[in-house]
């Protein structure tokens, strides 16, 4: 019962806490910098949320070796591999936002010696 | 974001949407296939797992394939189990289904996908152009066992991150996680020696060379097979090294252009620039 | 299901020139506009030629794979008309860069610029639900970046609000796919759109609800514009036009392809749950949108800042069309999108003229323009009676095809003509208030403005094109009711173009 439970709600319910404290973090911070974290996090849940959906408990993984056999009985039994090429992707749109964000706060903290929200404001009235 | 609305009202504004996405997940949650009744027979990646596209599409005429009770193989479509070693001239020969995924079936995205890297890598040089500040900021020199060692290790890691990406096809890893790899050694040159300056025009000329490559493999595709990034070359055995036709020279493009990249943006971020705007 | 492969060029002409453009930036960084300003004009020439040639509509697969299976292209209608319009924009906006971007980094400048267009044409253009995120994520990285450059720093707040908010949103959409994958294991829009039947309920009102959310950032609907005025306020005058003129149309494609052709059914439109249906959810926040963005526009004192809001409101006017649903009501919304972009890319044009020349971003400084020169004033008001709907101007047609399809409609879509007319006086009001001050006199002489001939040239072209259209409707009229056809019969328009031997389940 227990393990049937974690089994199945396990990387969902952790997937989505980090959606949410990340989600969370981006909304009430104040530094870029934590925001910029926030967004990290809120990355990383979706990458897990995506990788768990491809997962069952006797999954394979989704390689062709000399010992490892994706069909048993006319069945297939790895894991789903589309969702982890996906992640690939998203992976690396994630580390490419995260560079961009990362400079522009770099060009912040130059021009208005500070990265906290309230001050930037209060710098442009 | 707005610094003049009130702290409380913002926490309570994010936990209010914190709260409507964990109950919209809940309901989402219990509705997906979990666990055990995760099945991957019925999904279209079961055919990439089989390589075997083409017979899939004559499955289409009948539309049982659209069906929601999808049989999980059909008995009256001839099938051989694709053995290691053996198997030989499938629609995508790669060992790895991952990979035959990532670069053939769904190369389109892979291409994209590069170029959203090389679009923010892009935006990371144009924010930080400038020239290189006269008095450098004061930093710790390292020492010389540090010198020496990134110095031997850069070597090693060069050579593993092109293991990496030329195994693409067989292996865990491929074009992006060798490209970071020699990228990491490439830091390590720049934490060994304070001031080290690499070959800028070469570093860009590579990076711009091997993106050019890729397209073209996918020009290739266009004007030999007519479809913009198919398989041109024969695919050879399951898990030999020469196999699964042009997915390892688009990881040897991809890797290349990664790790100039990613050196390039390393480079730019450590070094200290002043703009002008005149 | 005719095959046109290749139609690749218009991704991967774009791709092989932004890849080489630092090897140009060597030769020369002036040179590099150029090369961003032919490749966008490939892209202009070739979907012109699918346009008017009549290729459409037409399947591009990609990697040789069949639709279901790999990743395609497709050309209805809809992807014809838009991505022409997308690439003419963007090659007018390019020939403006020519003159306005001098300084900085131009070699990499003219990579994000190029990409940012290519993107856009990829959204509109992409058969394939993933692939309509990477393209997301190539406009916008490209667009963050765009909009950080600039010697004011007030460039740099916009941009990390855009960035903030626009991936959070498109990691929201990214959720709302991977739970559609879970139901039908495809990706394909056209697999999606004929099996959405087969989902359960609950899931998919919340993937609906979360890809709704994701694509309204780029769409500028109500609860996710935030980033909007900060963002066009502190961009370059060029850039702000692109947003406007090019990002927009390709948000609003992504969003009623989404609802409409995914979601939705034939003849009932969407998917419902209880009573409302997510069109109706899209409509409220339309509503809303144009209300907030009419009002705020209305308070501005800086022009730059009050066109932001305006351009957030037509937005919202131009989802209210597509919401009604009807193929009247869609073809008005495409017809307003397109004017909006007309307009709302030149008046943006114009501003960063007048900034280029030393005047200053509030409405006071616009006194006595007329003296000062005829020409841009000219194009100004031409550009200002587009977006109020003065009759005999583009816009006009369309604000007046989006009230005829709500009389049509009936029922509580009656509450658009009110929106419409709410709207345009509100317009009215603050666009003629420029329009006057343009005009009246001033007793200080000030020197004439000298326009260059390279920001002339797209300032000219979009000035007669706007009256050309409000003189003769029925030259983009015709297009936007073809691509009108494609969106409200979702199977025979889209999913049996693409995967012929599919039955709707």
């Amino acid at each position: 019962m227990m393990q049937e439970f974690l089994q199945n709600w396990i990387y969902f319910i952790a997937s989505l806490s980090l959606v949410g404290v990340g989600l969370y973090i981006v909304l009430t911070k104040e530094n870029i910098f934590r925001i910029i974290v926030g967004l990290n996090i809120i990355e990383s849940g979706t990458n897990l949320f995506m990788v768990a959906i491809a997962w069952h408990p006797n999954a394979v993984m989704p390689i062709y070796t000399a010992t490892n056999h994706l069909m048993v009985n006319g069945k297939v039994v790895t894991a789903d591999p589309l969702p982890q090429s996906l992640v690939l992707t998203a992976i690396v749109i994630g580390l490419g936002t995260t560079a961009l964000a990362l400079a522009i706060g770099i060009k912040i903290f130059e021009k208005y010696g500070t990265l906290d929200v309230r001050k930037i404001k209060e710098a442009e009235k | 974001m707005r610094s003049d609305t009130p702290e409380l009202f913002k926490k309570i504004f994010a936990l209010s949407a914190v709260a409507i996405l964990i109950v919209g997940f809940f309901l989402a949650f219990i509705e997906m296939p979990k666990g055990w009744s995760v099945n991957v027979n019925g999904r279209v990646s079961r055919l990439y797992i089989l390589k075997n596209v083409r017979t899939a599409t004559k499955l289409l005429d009948s539309g049982s394939f659209f069906a929601k009770g999808m049989k999980p193989l059909r008995t009256d479509v001839a099938y051989t189990p694709i053995e290691f070693k053996k198997t030989a001239n499938l629609e995508d020969g790669a060992a790895n289904v991952v990979t035959s995924i990532v670069v053939d079936y769904r190369g389109f995205d892979t291409l994209g996908e590069v170029t959203v890297l090389f679009l923010a890598v892009s935006g990371v040089m144009m924010l930080l152009f400038g020239k290189p500040r006269k008095e450098k900021k004061k930093k710790t020199e390292p020492s010389l066992i540090m010198y020496v060692g990134t110095r031997i290790a850069f070597s090693i890691i060069f050579l593993f991150g092109i293991y990496i990406f030329v195994h693409g096809h067989l292996t865990p890893g491929g074009g992006f996680p060798g490209g970071t790899v020699i990228a990491s050694g490439i830091l390590g040159l720049f934490l060994g020696k304070r001031g080290y300056n690499p070959n800028h025009a070469g570093l860009k000329s590579f990076e711009a060379l091997s993106g050019i490559a890729f397209v073209i493999i996918g020009l290739i595709g266009l004007f030999s097979v007519n479809s913009f990034l198919a398989n041109f070359l024969p695919t050879g055995i399951v898990g030999n090294l020469y196999s699964a036709g042009f997915v390892a020279l688009i990881y040897i493009a991809i890797g290349m252009k990664v790790g100039a990249e990613l050196a390039a943006m390393v480079d730019t971020m450590i070094t200290d620039t002043e703009e002008e705007w005149s | 299901m005719s095959i046109f492969n290749n139609a690749a060029l218009l991704i991967a002409v774009p791709l092989l020139f932004a890849f080489s453009i630092p090897l140009f930036g060597f030769v020369s960084k002036q040179l590099t506009k150029w090369v961003a300003l032919f490749t966008i004009g490939f892209n202009a020439t070739f979907s012109l030629y699918i346009l008017l040639a009549h290729k459409y509509p037409t399947v591009v697969v990609m990697g040789n794979w069949v639709p279901p299976f790999g990743e395609n292209l497709y050309i209805g209608p809809v992807a014809a008309f838009l991505v022409s319009v997308i690439s003419l924009i963007g090659l007018l906006i390019a020939i403006y860069n020519l003159w306005a971007i001098k300084l900085g980094d131009v070699t990499r400048f003219s990579v994000l610029f190029l990409m940012f267009i290519a993107g856009a044409s990829g959204m509109v253009l992409t058969g394939d639900i993933f692939n309509l995120f990477i393209f997301m994520e190539i406009t916008g990285v490209s667009s963050y970046a765009l909009v950080a450059y600039g010697p004011r720093r007030r460039a740099l707040g916009g941009a990390f609000k855009f960035l903030v908010v626009s991936s959070i949103g498109s990691t929201l959409y990214l959720l709302g796919v991977m739970l559609i994958y879970t139901q039908l294991g495809t990706l394909n829009i056209a697999e999606i759109a004929a099996r959405i039947n087969q989902t359960t309920p609950g899931l998919l009102t919340f993937a609906g609800i979360l890809l709704i959310s994701g694509l309204a950032v780029e769409a500028e609907l109500f609860p996710f514009n935030g980033w909007v005025p900060d963002t066009y306020t502190g961009a370059v005058n060029g850039i702000s036009a692109a947003l406007s003129g090019v990002g927009a149309i390709a948000g609003v494609y992504a969003l009623f392809r989404i609802v409409m052709t995914v979601l939705g059914r034939d003849g009932t439109y969407v998917f419902t749950y209880g009573k409302l249906d997510l069109m109706t959810v899209v409509a409220i926040l339309a509503t809303a949108t144009v209300i907030i963005g009419e009002l705020s526009a209305l308070v501005q004192k800086n022009v730059k800042k009050m066109l932001a809001y305006s351009s957030m409101a037509q937005m919202g006017l131009v989802a209210a069309g597509f919401s009604i649903g009807s193929k009247l009501g869609v073809y008005g919304g495409i017809f307003q999108l397109v004017n909006h972009s007309i307009a709302k890319s030149m008046l943006f044009l114009i501003v960063g003229v007048l900034v280029g020349s030393g005047l200053g971003e509030r409405i006071e400084d616009f006194k006595g323009l007329w003296r000062r020169s005829p020409f841009l004033s000219l194009a100004f008001t031409i550009g200002a009676f587009s977006m109020l709907g003065f009759p005999l101007f583009a816009g006009f047609w369309s604000k007046f095809a989006i009230v005829g399809a709500s009389i049509q409609r009936g029922g509580w879509y009656d509450f658009v003509i009110g929106l419409i007319l709410f709207a345009s006086v509100v317009e009215a009001f603050y666009y003629l208030r420029i329009v006057t001050y343009i005009f009246s006199s001033t007793s200080i002489k000030e020197p004439k403005i000298r326009v260059n001939l390279s920001p002339a040239i797209p300032i000219f072209i979009l000035a007669v094109v706007i009256v050309a259209i409000g003189i003769y409707p029925n030259f983009i009229g015709s297009f936007s009711m073809q691509s009108a056809g494609e969106f409200t019969h979702k199977m025979t328009g889209y999913v049996l173009n693409v995967i012929p031997t599919i039955a709707a389940h």
